[in-house]
């Protein structure tokens, strides 16, 4: 936010939407524990340490808007902006999935059925 | 502490560090034309959450002053409760005038309603709307009546106190610019210039109110009596006779290209990018 406003990171504005902003993460953690099984929460810090790692795509993308508007003219910025939210988010959104989905095989041990419905489920 | 985290943690720290020394606010002169104030204004700014945008009600009054600002509408959509949180905010810190307002989705037509107190429900039409906010005290303004929303808004032509005449749209084309602009001209409606934040250069597209009074009802009754100018790189718009006061005066026009759409690339900025990016292919930790 203190980026893609000002070019950049300053105390006034980073402490401020790192907090209005923490629900994100707070809602995709909350949802985790909810998909896990019982059984499957053991060591759930770890879980939730290695879930967190597959944020990087959305990192990326993030990242990527505040070079936009950090490089981009201004008048053009709002013309490449949009193809970002539209086309970038798109294929953030299946790279995303696809290491969610990798996660519930790998690390939490599901079939591959069982991952695709806990993945589906913990986006709703 | 790993090699690596250190040193991306440095690398952020720095940033942070030359960002917050260099982030202050401009001091700025009150500038006087003709016996008014006048005051740079953008009403139709965004808070966060609940109308896709990025900085809190809080954050707008700081940035606000920061971008010389004298004064700010807060319209979120189709609420009031968020303005109310920024005027409070910003009495409470001495900032900028804070008027509240709303965005109101009418039918084929956004309005911002601006002084007003309590939310106008959306869905109604343009004319409605309108009357609602003048009925609380406020003004209407014609939210970036680009050519599809011509239809819900052209009814309400006759009580819109102002349309956008310059918003970031303008920057997509031509056909967008004179869009705004033949709205403008299709009735008796003051010239404004807004950014519509919601993310990226805050200020960048304002309104000059020639106000009786450094207040929130004198820009109020600046912009019902058409008393505003704005500028887009070397184009202005308004009153004729304020746009001839401020060339001779030769401020307001400097102050704008000072202001105005401009790249935010900082160095501290390309280190904290720097900084991220590392932390997100390479890990903080070395065993990752």
């Amino acid at each position: 936010m203190s980026l893609t406003t000002t070019g950049s990171l300053t105390l006034r504005l980073v402490p401020s939407a790192a907090v209005s902003w923490a629900f994100v993460p707070a809602i995709e953690v909350a949802a985790l524990a909810l998909v896990l099984r019982r059984d499957e929460r053991d060591g759930l810090p770890r879980l939730i340490d290695l879930f967190c790692s597959g944020f990087g795509a959305w990192s990326l993308w993030l990242i990527a808007i505040c070079v936009m508007f950090a490089v981009v003219p201004p008048t053009l910025v709002f013309q490449v902006f949009f193809w970002w939210l539209e086309i970038g988010a798109a294929i953030v959104l299946a790279w995303s999935a696809y290491v969610d989905y990798c996660f519930f095989r790998e690390v939490v041990g599901r079939n591959r059925r069982s991952a695709a419905r806990t993945l589906l489920v913990h986006r709703c | 502490m790993t090699t690596r985290a250190a040193a991306i943690g440095g690398l952020l720290v720095i940033s942070l560090l030359a960002g917050t020394w260099r982030d202050r606010a401009p001091a700025q002169e009150p500038v006087m034309l003709g016996g008014y104030h006048v005051l740079a204004v953008d009403f139709h700014v965004h808070t966060h959450p609940l109308s896709s945008t990025t900085l809190t009600s809080w954050d707008v009054v700081t940035e606000a002053r920061r971008a010389r600002l004298d004064a700010i509408a807060v319209v979120p959509h189709d609420h009031v409760w968020a303005a109310r949180l920024a005027r409070w905010f910003s009495r409470l810190i001495d900032g900028p005038i804070v008027l509240v307002g709303e965005e109101v989705a009418a039918t084929q037509c956004d309005v911002l309603a601006v002084g007003i107190e309590r939310t106008i429900p959306w869905g109604q039409r343009a004319r409605a709307v309108a009357e609602q906010a003048h009925a609380q005290g406020g003004i209407a303004i014609a939210a970036h009546p680009v050519q599809r929303d011509w239809h819900g808004c052209a009814e309400a032509v006759p009580v819109f106190d102002g349309s956008e005449i310059v918003h970031p749209l303008v920057f997509n084309g031509e056909d967008l610019a004179r869009s705004l602009r033949d709205f403008n001209a299709s009735g008796d409606m003051a010239a404004i210039g807004d950014t519509d934040y919601h993310i990226g250069q805050f200020g960048m597209v304002r309104t000059y109110v020639f106000a009786r009074e450094r207040a929130a009802a004198a820009i109020l009754d600046a912009v019902r009596a058409k008393r505003t100018v704005v500028y887009d790189r070397g184009r202005v718009y308004g009153e004729r006779s304020l746009i001839q006061l401020a060339a001779a005066d030769g401020r307001l026009p400097r102050m704008a290209a000072l202001t105005g759409p401009r790249r935010l690339a900082t160095l501290d900025g390309a280190i904290a990018i720097v900084g991220l990016l590392a932390a997100i292919l390479f890990g903080w930790r070395d065993d990752r």
